[in-house]
């Protein structure tokens, strides 16, 4: 399984390096939504770019090293999964 | 909006039967002109008490908001007026015993369905010699009579009901008209201070009873350059809960203040940018009150944002 933004143009997100959430503009919907950082980084690493859970799950542990890798593996379908209701995300089966 | 002046005293669909015009003037109020004219000497009242000191423009110059109060109806018995704008009724017939406060509400109303050139907030905005505090908040959260209570107590006070900020920028254009004040808040603020004037009561409104207070009481309230937004703070007013200033999070603010704008999702992307660009340099809090001496030291303590930081160490 393969994922990729659903959006025409990347989300605009606002982000505080201080805080553990971050606002994210659809420019398709005009909605706006408060994110965990993990999600805004899944939506910065997708960009342009189709990929895979395990891809991400890698980003992400490289990203934030104060969550063990388990726990990252474990989350990651489950966000992308909600990201994808939110439509933000496609997934390609 | 129309320029020329309108035939008045009847309705459209009669003969004009009034031709008395106890009050007819074009206010500028921050910046915006409106045109009010009226027949029912409740409103005319209550405009030459809150609206005395507003600087006058020209009656047949071009204005924003071309606004009547009407007699409505023709049986005597029944004393209802309507709120026309350009000449049309928005609203449908309300008591003329609460005209008053259909007017205010009817002004609000003007400004906040036009005016898109700014990113509106619903808030009440206050300001000192160091910046402006925006003070977003849903109906009963307390703004405005803490707005009021500043404003008696040496603030200025921007506005009641909106914070208009130009987008890119990060400060406010004043907006300044009186308060309104509902329920026990109207008997806190007499106590509060005898130096409050007040225009007429409107009783039994949905909103119960609303009664407007001066808010141009600062040497500079009609002064139009915009302030320096030195916070934004999110005011509850609560009986029980301890009372508290605390920084919240950038992110959630963004959210609650978007919550509370006027037209955020109507500007799109400009919107999330004018937010984003307000946000990124404004200090934001919680403030739980229940005692207005309390929460007025509190706001004191509110530290400046990084772009008045920044000027200050510049001058």
């Amino acid at each position: 399984m393969y994922f990729s933004l659903a959006t025409s143009r990347p989300p605009l997100v606002y982000s505080d390096p201080e805080e553990d959430t971050a606002v994210c503009f659809d420019p398709d919907s005009g909605d706006t939504h408060l994110l965990s950082v993990f999600a805004s980084v899944v939506l910065s690493e997708l960009g342009d770019k189709t990929l895979s859970a395990a891809d991400l799950t890698e980003a992400l542990k490289s990203r934030f090293h104060t969550a063990s890798a388990a726990e990252i593996a474990t989350y990651t379908p489950t966000l992308l999964e909600e990201l994808s209701n939110l439509g933000l995300v496609k997934i390609h089966e | 909006m129309r320029v020329q002046l309108l035939p008045f005293g009847g309705d459209d669909n009669g003969p004009e039967r009034s031709p008395v015009l106890p009050y007819c003037e074009s206010l500028a109020v921050g910046p915006y002109t409106y045109r009010i004219r009226t027949t029912l000497p409740n409103v005319a009242a209550g405009l030459q008490t809150l609206y005395g000191d507003f600087p006058r423009t020209d009656t047949a110059a071009f204005v924003d908001f071309d606004i009547a109060l009407r007699r409505h109806g023709i049986f005597p018995g029944r004393r209802l007026s309507r709120f026309c704008f350009d000449g049309r009724d928005q609203f449908g017939p309300v008591p003329v015993e609460q005209a008053y406060a259909s007017l205010e509400w009817g002004m609000n109303w003007c400004v906040s369905v036009h005016c898109n050139e700014y990113l509106k907030l619903h808030a009440a905005v206050v300001a000192s010699d160091a910046g402006a505090i925006i003070m977003p908040g849903v109906p009963g959260a307390g703004k405005s009579t803490l707005c009021a209570a500043l404003g008696l107590s040496g603030w200025r006070i921007l506005s009641d009901e909106h914070a208009l900020i130009r987008p890119g920028s990060r400060q406010v254009v004043p907006l300044c008209r009186p308060v309104s004040l509902k329920n026990e808040s109207i008997d806190v603020i007499r106590r509060f201070s005898r130096d409050a004037v007040f225009g007429p009561p409107s009783l039994d409104t949905h909103k119960g009873t609303v009664q407007h207070m001066k808010g141009d009481i600062h040497p500079e309230s009609h002064a139009a350059e915009p302030v320096p937004i030195r916070a934004l703070v999110f005011p509850r007013f609560s009986r029980d809960e301890p009372q508290r200033l605390r920084a919240r999070p950038r992110t959630v603010s963004f959210v609650l203040a978007a919550y509370h704008s006027f037209n955020y999702s109507l500007l799109g992307e400009a919107g999330f940018r004018a937010m984003s660009h307000l946000i990124e340099a404004t200090p934001c809090f919680d403030l739980v009150y229940r005692d207005l001496e309390w929460a007025m030291g509190a706001l004191e303590r509110v530290p400046a944002s990084a772009a008045l930081r920044q000027s200050a160490e510049m001058a």
